[in-house]
């Protein structure tokens, strides 16, 4: 290495050195450990909206084989369709920003699987 | 050294190299994917290849990071550099499989565009504690992919080593990311101390070596010899072992005085390749060869041996009382000058 090279990376270690546990403190300094791990993905599904994204965290699959999602209409029932869960994982849905709620069916028997209002 | 480019330059020693690698790799994986199925049977096949592949890549990260330092500080471990290459190429597939499977899980699912989705799934940006972790790990792997398909002698010749390694400097920046996204993700999903511990006790390794091995070559630089009519005095003749180079630093730039069958000659310290110290390798079949890849130079002028066509600064010795002395003023790349005795 030539010389401006052995200096950058002196400097860019003690950057790295200084600067990464103030960042590494300050990301858990509000942390509450004690009550972290009773919570944790304890729901079979849990859901919430951000701006115009949906999201559905699914944590274990419906019995129903084709669980539908809809969003709730002005009389609280299932309205305009939005998507389909299949297994486990994280759904993200474009939704208009005036949902207030979605309910899940079984796509065949009507059943209603799950509701939230937001 | 090669005249030609292949799209993988192996020889013997790389296949070597290779091997290990794989076989290591494989290893890890087998006995990931066997102790979280016994210690853990509820979790889904999905999630242990994204935390296999994910702390595989993170355990390959620390080790390429330290093999630079460790190597100034001490040349035993020079053979780990040789294919480092190879190495962040196979680290880059690693965490782009994590990468991959972790984007299939979390974000690939319903309507919403997945890059879009790592970005704004969580839009708590203005958090340390809820950062989304997510889009550090995205934007290290999107920098791990630009070093890993320049990995090659190609975009090193083309885009010159100067440009080549400053681009390949972002491998801390990607440390730095993956610190972050590691151990926001950690305590974001679940709390593993013991994932938080392991990247503590390396952040700690990693920082210490490199600073030892920075401070170490500060301390060269700071070499100022003796100054007398316009030469340095630098060493004693017998201080220089046959076959092997002393380093001094010349003004702001270090040269290797080699000993070749008792004879001196001075080089510029830096390899055209990728900048090795030249200085700590040693002469193989009359030619100076740089410890890091084995590219070759002829010590009284400077010049790779035909048919390659690498050429490195040279400078004038001369000694009196048994006192090396060296002119600073280098000549142009590939001068012949002649060896003195000693």
């Amino acid at each position: 290495m030539i010389l401006n090279q052995r200096k950058s990376h002196k400097y860019i270690w003690l950057v790295i050195t200084i600067a990464m546990p103030f960042f590494l403190f300050f990301a858990i300094k509000d942390l509450d450990f004690s009550s972290k791990s009773s919570t944790l993905q304890s729901k079979q599904v849990t859901a919430n909206i951000e701006g115009n994204i949906l999201q559905i965290q699914l944590n274990e699959p419906f019995k129903s084989p084709s669980p539908l999602v809809y969003e709730i209409d002005a009389n609280g029932k299932a309205g305009k369709i939005i998507g389909q869960l299949a297994g486990v994982g994280n759904y993200k849905f474009m939704v208009t920003s005036k949902v207030k709620g979605i309910v899940v069916m079984d796509g065949i028997k009507k059943d209603e699987l799950f509701k939230i209002e937001f | 050294m090669g005249l030609d480019y292949q799209t993988v330059l192996w020889n013997k020693h790389k296949k070597v190299y290779d091997k290990w690698i794989a076989i290591g790799m494989l290893f890890y994986l087998v006995a990931f994917f066997v102790l979280s199925f016994v210690t853990n049977p509820e979790v889904t096949a999905e999630t242990i290849i994204i935390r296999a592949f994910g702390s595989l890549a993170i355990l390959m990260l620390h080790l390429i990071l330290v093999i630079g330092p460790l190597t100034r500080l001490n040349t035993r471990f020079l053979p780990l550099l040789y294919n480092r290459r190879h190495l962040g190429v196979a680290m880059f597939l690693a965490a782009l499989i994590h990468g991959v499977f972790a984007i299939i899980q979390n974000h690939a699912l319903g309507t919403v565009n997945p890059i879009y989705s790592i970005f704004t799934s969580n839009m708590d940006y203005s958090s340390l504690t809820n950062f989304p972790f997510q889009v550090l790990g995205f934007l290290a792997l999107l920098l791990l992919f630009v070093m890993a398909s320049t990995s090659h002698d190609f975009f090193l010749k083309n885009l010159s080593t100067k440009i080549w390694k400053r681009l390949h400097m972002m491998v801390y920046l990607v440390y730095a990311l993956i610190l972050m996204h590691v151990f926001l993700g950690t305590f974001q999903q679940e709390a593993s101390f013991f994932t938080a511990g392991f990247l503590l006790v390396g952040f700690v390794v990693i920082t210490t070596l490199h600073l030892r091995a920075a401070f170490k070559e500060a301390k060269i630089d700071g070499f100022v010899g003796n100054q007398n009519d316009g030469w340095l005095a630098v060493c004693q003749a017998n201080e220089i072992e046959e076959s092997r180079a002393k380093i001094f630093t010349v003004g702001d730039e270090r040269v290797a005085i080699f000993k070749d069958k008792g004879k001196l000659s001075a080089v510029h310290n830096v390899c055209k390749h990728q900048g090795g110290p030249l200085g700590e390798g040693k002469i193989v079949d009359g030619c100076i060869t740089c410890p890091w890849h084995g590219y070759q130079y002829l010590a009284h002028n400077g010049q790779s041996p035909p048919p390659f066509t690498e050429k490195i600064k040279t400078y004038k010795l001369k000694i009196m009382n048994n006192t090396v002395y060296i002119n600073p003023e280098a000549f142009a790349e590939g001068t012949e000058v002649t060896p003195i005795s000693c």
